[in-house]
């Protein structure tokens, strides 16, 4: 019914005929239930809450709410509580959490909500949102809808999955270290990972509290832009939030790409990058170019340490917050998911005090040096070609963490210095699994990376290319 | 953390669960490299209190270019 629509047409359709909802609704939960059930990525529907959702809806008439009648799902780590006090599941995709329920709402939940969307599920995460691959022992290991024997990416593996079905237009994810934008770019998806306080992540089950960030996954950037409009903005019941002026991001989209100053790292991004992912880099600079972009190839100073000293912190804070549960049921975890917060119990106090001022220092030096006269610059999201679901189940053993390591490499250097990107998808690779740049931005400068993507989009042409299912 | 108490009890549950000793010591090494590399890094004493505060300063700064 709204299979692979974009979130204007659904609107469109359902304002024609609101009634309409109640069957998109049910199509979109059986749908949610089969379909995602078939590529491991579904946790939890509930059919007659999204219609009763729905139903009041029809029943107030607010045909000018912004997602009027859109059907969403997202990843399991956004809480919800019903109006009867009944929690939906909050596990976090961990055998450790079994059974915990949701007893509160997401404050981003409860925006999409005001904004008139139908929430029709959680999908599958990455055990504590803490893997790159998507693998998971206990939710299950999403398969890739271009081809499922590949990989979705993690740790938003299930938004992914079930956004580039196209079942559902748009899914909320998290960012630590690249799960929002290494499953987008793994499924064919534009994926924002916002600027570090723009977006609330009160409800959201942490990870990191200084490098968690909350964003949308969707199949244009139009519907992008269109969510991240309704869950924007400060909040004050998160610490890390900023009272910033929001921006019309649809209006300011449509400026183009003309005129924006786009860089090109010379160090550190396509190092080590497979061949085909540099060239897939090179030509979207070329191309911005070409569309009147002012391009100009930079350096980024001090950019090689940050994705080990990004690991750290996201493990040593990990430690923090959830040491108590893994010495009391280590048993029910992933062996990856244990290692990798285990690395973080070594730090030492101090050391965790230096880790927080250092990244303060780099982030002041960077972006004074780089945005000075820049205003975003193009870097690949994965190093390498999509991998197969087989051949990355490298478990907890040795050639794990360096695994680990290499696929996020262009990604959590951007948590690190807290700035906000967006994957776009360019193609595909010699596989057939769709291939992605990122933009990354100086802060609060998501307009400005919308408006760009939004150009090369028009060029890339990728909306029409849907998995065959 | 190290020297919470917490952590050891980690450490030593992990060990009486029988997990494969290589794999703590996998992670020790990683965990060790990545402080290391924090250790090579120099912190100036003027550092700013808070993330959000570079970027209203740098907003700030923007808008006044």
């Amino acid at each position: 019914m709204i299979d692979f629509k974009s979130i204007s047409e659904i609107k469109s359709l359902v304002l024609n005929n609101p009634n309409s909802i109640l069957e998109i609704v049910n199509d979109v939960v059986f749908k949610l239930n089969s379909i995602g059930k078939t590529l491991d990525a579904i946790k939890y529907t509930n059919r007659e809450f999204s219609l009763d959702q729905a139903s009041k809806l029809i029943h107030e008439k607010q045909y000018n709410l912004p997602l009027f009648g859109v059907p969403l799902a997202h990843k399991e780590l956004f809480q919800r509580i019903q109006d009867n006090d009944i929690g939906w599941p909050n596990e976090a995709g961990s055998k450790s959490r079994e059974g915990i329920k949701s007893d509160q709402t997401a404050e981003v939940i409860s925006l999409l909500d005001k904004a008139g969307s139908i929430d029709c599920g959680r999908l599958v995460s990455v055990e504590y949102a803490f893997g790159v691959t998507g693998h998971n022992e206990y939710a299950g290991t999403p398969k890739n809808p271009w081809n499922q024997n590949y990989v979705c990416g993690g740790s938003s593996s299930g938004s992914a999955a079930m956004v580039a079905s196209g079942i559902i237009p748009a899914a909320l994810g998290s960012d630590t270290g690249g799960s929002v934008r290494l499953p987008s770019s793994a499924c064919g998806l534009v994926g924002i990972k916002p600027t570090q306080g723009l977006i609330s992540r009160t409800g959201v089950f942490p990870l990191s509290n200084s490098l968690d960030t909350v964003g949308p996954l969707t199949r244009s950037v139009t519907d992008a832009a269109q969510i991240l409009q309704i869950v924007a903005g400060n909040d004050h019941k998160d610490l890390s939030s900023v009272s910033v002026k929001i921006p019309e991001y649809i209006f300011e989209m449509e400026k183009g790409i003309q005129d924006l100053k786009i860089g090109l790292p010379k160090n550190y991004f396509l190092e080590g990058s497979d061949e085909g992912v540099s060239k897939n880099t090179l030509n979207a600079f070329r191309l911005s170019e070409k569309l009147g972009a002012k391009c100009k190839e930079i350096n980024i100073p001090n950019i090689e340490t940050a994705n080990d000293l990004n690991m750290l912190l996201i493990s040593t804070e990990a430690a923090l917050a959830h040491q108590k549960v893994v010495l009391e049921r280590h048993r029910d975890f992933n062996q990856q998911t244990l290692m990798r917060i285990l690395s973080g119990v070594f730090t030492s106090p101090n050391e965790y005090e230096k880790l927080k001022k250092y990244r303060i220092n780099f982030i002041k030096e960077v972006i004074y040096k780089v945005f000075d006269d820049l205003d975003m610059f193009i870097a690949p999201v994965w190093p390498c070609y999509l991998p197969t679901i087989r051949g990355s189940d490298a478990g907890a053993s040795k050639e794990a963490a360096s695994l680990v390591r290499r696929i996020g490499h262009n990604t959590r250097p951007i948590n690190y210095l807290g700035l906000p990107a967006i994957c776009l998808p360019t193609g595909f690779d010699p596989n057939g699994l769709p291939m992605s740049i990122q933009l990354i931005g100086k802060p609060f400068s998501e307009d400005l990376l919308l408006r760009a993507a939004s150009s090369l989009e028009k060029e890339y042409n990728f909306w029409d290319k849907k998995p065959n299912i | 953390m190290n020297g919470s108490n917490l952590s050891k009890k980690i450490l030593l549950e992990l060990k009486k669960a029988k997990i494969n000793d290589e794999q703590i010591d996998n992670v020790f090494n990683i965990s060790l490299r990545q402080l290391k590399t924090l250790e090579s890094k120099q912190i100036p004493k003027d550092t700013p209190s808070s993330v959000q505060d570079i970027f209203s300063d740098f907003l700030t700064t923007k808008a006044d270019d």
